[in-house]
């Protein structure tokens, strides 16, 4: 941090974000990652915006009522013929279900982050149940980083799809829906330059 | 000439009601297994990236996992016993 100090923009873009205090974007938090050097430090963590979270809710909050509003049409029909345990039945499941969906669309939120080190960068990519991607690529390797703004709900809320191309075996990382992502560029291609420079002393 | 035509249909409407009712019910069944294997995929997966990552309220959040595994469990269990019942 105090080679950032020097004359580097990253200093006050994450002067910014901590005063900022979003649990989404959030600076020197306290997290740990297997293969952590000693002297690194996770400077940032970024998250997509929450309101993709909220909105996936609100999707299953729907599925719930529509489901409640099916038991309600078909009722009449069929209530005769399958008697008043089914409507209990259907409900159980439908809350059954709508809780676990709910709990998979937090928990792939909540696993679904980038975060920046003194050393390196590392996607968590959580995308189904059967398959979560981990992409780390050291600072020096970064070449370039671009940030692409995309749809109603980015120009909206300031959010931005970043594109990393790095140096390494894995190309192109991409983290979409990130809040920031110009502070978040800043603070990755001026570590970026602090590592490359100090691998050439 | 003997007649071959059922004409008591009584009994078909009998067999046809028991058996909407338990194709009914055994697809519940089935969504509750499913929803059961669900949560507890969600589970491993989570404690499986807990080992290589540790972001603080761990245990928590795992606990909440194990949590919906319990409810899963409980309303197989409790669809199953309606099922009986009823």
């Amino acid at each position: 941090m105090d080679k950032v100090k020097k004359g580097f923009s990253a200093a006050k873009a994450l002067k910014d974000l901590k005063k900022r205090n979003k649990h989404y974007a959030c600076v020197f938090p306290q997290v740990k990652f297997s293969g952590m050097e000693d002297h690194e430090k996770v400077v940032l963590l970024v998250r997509a915006h929450p309101i993709y979270l909220y909105l996936r809710l609100i999707g299953i909050f729907l599925f719930i009522i529509l489901g409640f509003f099916f038991i309600a049409f078909i009722q009449p029909f069929i209530g005769g013929i399958l008697g008043g345990m089914f409507v209990l039945k259907l409900t159980i499941v439908i809350l059954t279900w709508g809780i676990t969906l709910a709990l998979l669309v937090w928990v792939k939120w909540y696993y679904n982050l980038f975060l920046i080190s003194t050393n390196r960068i590392l996607d968590l990519d959580f995308t189904s149940l059967k398959s979560v991607a981990w992409t780390t690529a050291r600072l020096e390797n970064i070449e370039d980083v671009e940030v692409k703004p995309t749809g109603l709900i980015h120009v909206l809320f300031g959010l931005g799809n970043l594109f990393i191309q790095t140096a390494g075996s894995e190309a192109k990382i991409e983290i979409y829906n990130i809040p920031y992502p110009v502070e978040v560029q800043d603070i990755l291609l001026d570590f970026a330059e602090i590592r490359r420079n100090s691998h050439r002393r | 000439m003997n007649n071959y035509f059922i004409t008591d249909l009584s009994g078909l409407s009998e067999l046809a009601n028991w058996l909407i009712n338990n194709v009914i019910d055994f697809g519940l069944v089935i969504l509750l297994v499913f929803n059961l294997m669900a949560s507890i995929f969600l589970y491993l997966r989570v404690k499986d990236i807990q080992r290589s990552l540790t972001l603080g309220k761990d245990s928590l959040l795992a606990m909440l996992m194990a949590g919906n595994i319990i409810v899963s469990l409980l309303a197989l269990v409790l669809i199953l016993l309606l099922a009986v019942v009823s």
